[in-house]
């Protein structure tokens, strides 16, 4: 097992001089590469010293540039070759060396295409590397293709309002893991786990940890080992064995930052509110293990505890299967071992390979994030190719004259395709550069998203920088000599020939249009997503988010633990809470939306006909205090709300939402009726609006609220209306709940607004990179736009000379020069648009509120590039107003 | 031949290894030398950074990045190589046999202890003074054809 064994975080420049030595031949390479390694470094230092980053990246470009050509004498070398002979790796030496000084020669083309170049592989490469890490490279578990995850499927949870999502991956019960145990087959093995947390005292201030719970097969399920000490052992499973000597095993990071990684923790303390663990183990650095239905779990604990044995169903499984026993098999086999006869008929289990089952809803996002910058990858080709091909334009007497020296045209090729391929590995290591840092940026922007910690820019991401820039070159390399040798010579012995320019110029326009139409594509994408995005945060909750401030606390297990003690804490909490200046209102509830959920109840209409009688309505219950709806501005649409009246002694009341009301009295007024909730009958007294619960995408479920007086609370979520700024309140409300009892954990703290904003984590993070990449696009474009005209415009200054001298005024030929570009423009515009499409049906999964169509978002995208198009024209025509005719004509 | 033998004993003489005994030794080594001197002058001429690393280790053994830094300074900042053509010429001149890896590891600083150090041979030194006489000799010609003054100093 690898656990966190990622390569030594190096700085990029290193890094691909250390892959850059493959290209010597072994031997060499064992022997010097260390060294040249350290002298590299040394002399990086000592530039970086000398003139910062500028002189690093001038530095290793130089550095990276002559390895190949020094591998090359080497491998001559290897083969025996006699210095002097030119063999053919000598060669291809000496037309690198060649291509580097003809490069260098011409820095302002040579800066411009390796920087678009590095631009578009660094964006690629960045998000491949994310890619890789996520979606492509294994668990990290041992032999983790054998691993599956047990789900048990319940099509009767379709019916059920929070648990809709999760029919097909229930969870599996404890005494369903104790049957497999006790009969289960040698087909596979199965673990069991379940996130929860516990309070830590005795090190400062009260903490909230993340507590995994398992079975003792858990480490040998995924073939992982302790560093230190050992796992749970069977015995210690169960609410016995946890009562009576409850131990505890130390996440790495955990042992690190509470303990500095001392090895005589081992049979020490770990005291939480509830117990005092004894320390038995500590788990590889790195160890992670997700609730998969958890989205933004990304499988952090800081300790783990033996489970203890409950009713419920709410244990993730996991299993190993047996060498030779396919999924199919060991599926059969759960099925009559977790289901046995007799039990509750609709249910069935599936097996889903664990891998398949971790990149769920992560896939599909990141891979049209990273086709987005595939595009963006080619818009920096066709620029560069755009370039080259004006080069050699420029270069065409060079090339006739060698060729009439005696160049073959096969020897005038390779060179070209040489120095292609060379442009194209300076831009790969730009774009290395650029992917470093811009794989930092997407780490440090994202949502949790599992194993994404784990991206390094690697030897195998270095090695996909490296291909793409040398297919890219290859790519300009092969098809732009084609293109230019054909008319090489003909044009310098007839320099008015017009045929081979005008092709030239039809390539080039349609290089424009590619790049026009690719950057549309990227743009609409964006802007489609842009547009769900506000349209998203522009939902109506139900409630008031303004000012209001939520605290979710967790008072010790057990210490309030009659209703009176419990009640009497919450009341004192919150008098202290109001009595904060700036907070002028304060209530209490089991569960707020967006911040912690509450459970779902099958609740029955009294006195309800057919279905309504028999099933019941599943409906979200929660436990509020009083003048819930007043702090959170939920509105009271009928009757009135939970006050301090409905006390313990009072009658059983509760508050329904409107959509509970037509789903439970769709013809009767709700008020008075009764609902069977918990084997108590409870009475009607108002009708609430819909309130979101998780999602702001998600349609309001039927809710309840009954008085926590007349229940219990439970969990404690303190909200709070401020009048000022929630970040100067929160510190005062963690002060108020500690200073009522100290040993309260505070799980998160923060202003509703922003719970919501979270909600839309994902949403926001893929809006932002595919705009991010849009913009690029629309940049890189408009430089291409701007480079075609400039060099149109400089070919054309003899004709501009000679119609403004034959009484053409100028600015009526700056406006043709932009009228022609528009063609192009309007061209790739609408190539983009249909492109665009027919390419947004694979983003309409991703869309809210908004067609794949949407023609509000087609219209402004395509008035944009249009735009820019016409922008990025125009500062080059504006040259030809200042022709003047007479030196032109003085030149004829 | 005779000659050869002559000085190679005079030159052990010299530095007081001389005895009567290495006679025939010195006879023997003679066949060697002259080889060696038909192997210097097949080295000649030296490329300008091949000498400047040689000259370098002439102050003694210098790991890698040593050597282009004392590179760098001789040439007022002019000759700064960079890693691949510094063990181009490292790798060459060991073929050539006029530098040796060091065997011996500084153990001041732990860094520097793992490092190679290269330092040059008898041969190493032999050439080095071949390619300064030679250059010397190329310098004269200039001087005598006036195109510079000859330095006096």
């Amino acid at each position: 097992m690898s656990y966190g064994d990622s390569p030594r975080n190096r700085a990029g420049p290193e890094a691909v001089y250390r892959l850059l030595l493959h290209c010597y031949p072994a031997d060499v390479r064992r022997q010097f590469g260390d060294d040249m390694l350290d002298v590299f470094r040394d002399m990086c230092e000592v530039e970086r010293q000398r003139r910062g980053w500028v002189g690093v990246l001038s530095f290793s470009l130089r550095a990276y540039t002559e390895v190949p050509m020094k591998a090359a004498e080497a491998w001559t070398q290897a083969r025996g070759g006699v210095p002097g002979r030119r063999g053919v790796v000598e060669s291809v030496a000496g037309d690198v060396r060649f291509a580097l000084r003809t490069l260098r020669k011409r820095p302002v083309f040579t800066t411009v295409a390796v920087l678009t170049l590095g631009l578009g592989i660094g964006a690629v490469t960045a998000m491949f590397s994310v890619v890789d890490a996520v979606l492509i490279k294994g668990l990290e578990y041992r032999d983790h293709a054998r691993l599956v995850t047990v789900w048990q499927v319940v099509p009767g949870w379709r019916d059920v309002v929070n648990l809709t999502d999760y029919w097909d991956k229930g969870w599996l019960s404890y005494e369903q893991y104790r049957m497999w145990v006790e009969n289960g087959d040698r087909a596979m093995e199965i673990a069991i786990h379940d996130g929860g947390g516990m309070t830590l005292t005795g090190l400062g201030e009260p903490e909230r940890l993340a507590v995994g719970e398992a079975s003792a097969s858990l480490l040998r399920v995924l073939g992982a080992q302790p560093v230190l000490g050992r796992w749970f052992l069977p015995e210690e499973e169960g609410t016995e064995a946890n009562a009576s000597r409850p131990v505890v095993v130390l996440s790495h990071e955990f042992w690190q930052r509470k303990f500095g990684g001392d090895p005589d923790m081992i049979g020490g303390t770990l005291t939480s509110s509830e117990r005092s663990y004894t320390i038995v183990g500590v788990l590889p650095r790195g160890f992670r293990l997700r609730m998969l239905t958890a989205k933004d779990d990304v499988g952090r604990r800081d300790v783990w505890v033996p489970l203890e044995a409950d009713q419920g169903y709410h244990w993730e499984a996991i299993g190993r299967l047996a060498p030779s026993v396919s999924i199919e098999q060991a599926q059969a086999v759960a099925r009559s071992v977790l289901l046995p006869q007799g039990s509750a008929s609709d249910r069935s289990i599936s097996l889903v390979p664990r891998k398949e089952s971790e990149i769920l809803g992560f896939g599909g996002p990141l891979v049209l994030l990273l086709g987005a910058t595939g595009l963006l990858m080619v818009i920096a080709c066709a620029n560069v190719a755009t370039l080259s091909l004006g080069e050699v334009l420029r270069r065409r007497h060079e090339m006739a004259t060698r060729v009439a020296l005696g160049a073959s045209g096969l020897r005038l090729m390779r060179q070209l395709l040489t120095e292609s391929v060379v442009l194209g590995i300076l831009g790969s290591a730009v774009g290395v550069v650029l992917a470093v840092v811009g794989t930092r940026m997407l780490v440090a922007l994202a949502p949790p998203i599992p194993r994404l910690d784990g991206v390094v820019v690697d030897h195998r991401v270095l090695a996909f920088a490296a291909l793409l820039g040398v297919l890219a070159g290859l790519l300009f390399g092969t098809v732009l000599p084609m293109m230019s040798l054909q008319g090489a010579v003909g044009d310098a012995l007839r320099s008015g020939t017009r045929g081979n320019v005008m092709r030239r110029e039809a390539f080039t326009r349609s290089l424009s249009v590619t790049e026009i139409a690719l950057t549309v594509v990227i743009l609409v994408a964006g802007g489609l997503l842009t547009r769900s995005l506000v349209l998203l945060m522009n939902v109506n909750p139900g409630f008031d988010s303004d000012n209001l401030v939520v605290i979710h606390a967790l008072p010790p297990n057990g210490r309030y633990s009659s209703q009176v003690e419990e009640m009497a804490f919450y009341g004192e909490v919150l008098d202290q809470i109001r009595a904060i200046p700036g907070v002028s209102s304060a209530t209490a509830a089991n569960g707020v939306p967006f911040v912690d959920g509450t459970s779902s109840y099958q609740v029955r209409v009294l006195g309800g006909e057919g279905d309504l009688l028999d099933a019941g309505v599943s409906a979200l219950g929660y436990r509020v205090g009083p003048g819930y709806f007043g702090v959170t501005g939920v509105p009271i649409i009928a009757g009135r709300g939970i006050s301090e009246s409905n006390g313990p002694t009072g009658p059983l009341v509760a508050v329904v939402s409107a959509s509970m009301a037509r789903r439970c009295w769709p013809r009767e007024s709700p008020i008075g009726a009764r609902f069977q909730f918990l084997g108590n009958a409870i009475t009607v007294i108002g009708v609430a609006g819909d309130v979101r619960h998780e999602m702001l995408d998600r349609e309001p479920v039927p809710t309840f609220y009954v008085p926590a007086a007349q229940s219990a609370y439970g969990d404690a979520n303190f909200v709070a209306r401020t009048g000022v700024d929630a970040r100067h309140v929160i510190p005062l409300i963690r002060e108020a709940v500690w200073s009522v009892d100290q040993d309260v954990a505070i799980v998160e703290a923060g202003s509703l607004a922003s719970f919501i904003a979270r909600s839309a984590n994902y949403e926001r993070y893929r809006t932002l990179l595919m705009t991010v990449f849009g913009v690029t696009a629309a940049l890189l474009a408009a430089a291409g736009v701007l480079g075609v005209t400039a060099r149109a415009v400089a070919q054309r200054t003899r004709e501009m000379g000679i119609r403004m001298a034959l009484g053409a005024r100028g600015r009526r030929l700056v406006g043709s020069t932009v009228l022609e570009s528009l063609t192009s423009a309007l061209a790739g515009t609408a190539l983009g648009l249909l492109g665009a499409f027919w390419a947004s049906r694979l983003l309409s999964r991703f869309l809210f509120g908004v067609a794949p169509s949407d023609p509000i978002t087609y219209g402004a995208v395509g008035t944009l590039v249009i735009a820019v198009c016409l922008g990025a024209s125009y500062v080059p025509a504006r040259q030809i107003a200042r022709v003047d005719p007479v030196r032109v004509m003085r030149v004829e | 031949m005779l000659e050869t033998s002559i000085l190679v004993a005079s030159r052990a003489a010299e530095s007081g290894h001389y005895s009567p005994s290495t006679t025939d030794h010195a006879r023997r080594t003679t066949v060697t030398d002259d080889q060696q001197r038909a192997d210097v002058e097949g080295l000649l001429p030296l490329k300008p950074v091949e000498f400047l690393v040689l000259l370098v280790l002439m102050d003694g053994e210098r790991h890698g990045y040593g050597i282009v830094q004392d590179m760098i300074e001789r040439s007022d900042g002019k000759v700064r190589l960079l890693p691949g053509n510094l063990y181009a010429i490292l790798r060459r001149l060991m073929g050539n046999g006029l530098l040796a890896e060091s065997s011996r590891r500084r153990a001041s600083d732990l860094e520097d202890q793992r490092r190679r150090y290269y330092g040059i041979t008898a041969l190493g030194k032999r050439v080095l003074v071949a390619e300064a006489e030679r250059m010397r000799n190329l310098v004269r010609q200039v001087e005598a054809s006036r195109l510079i003054e000859a330095d006096t100093r």
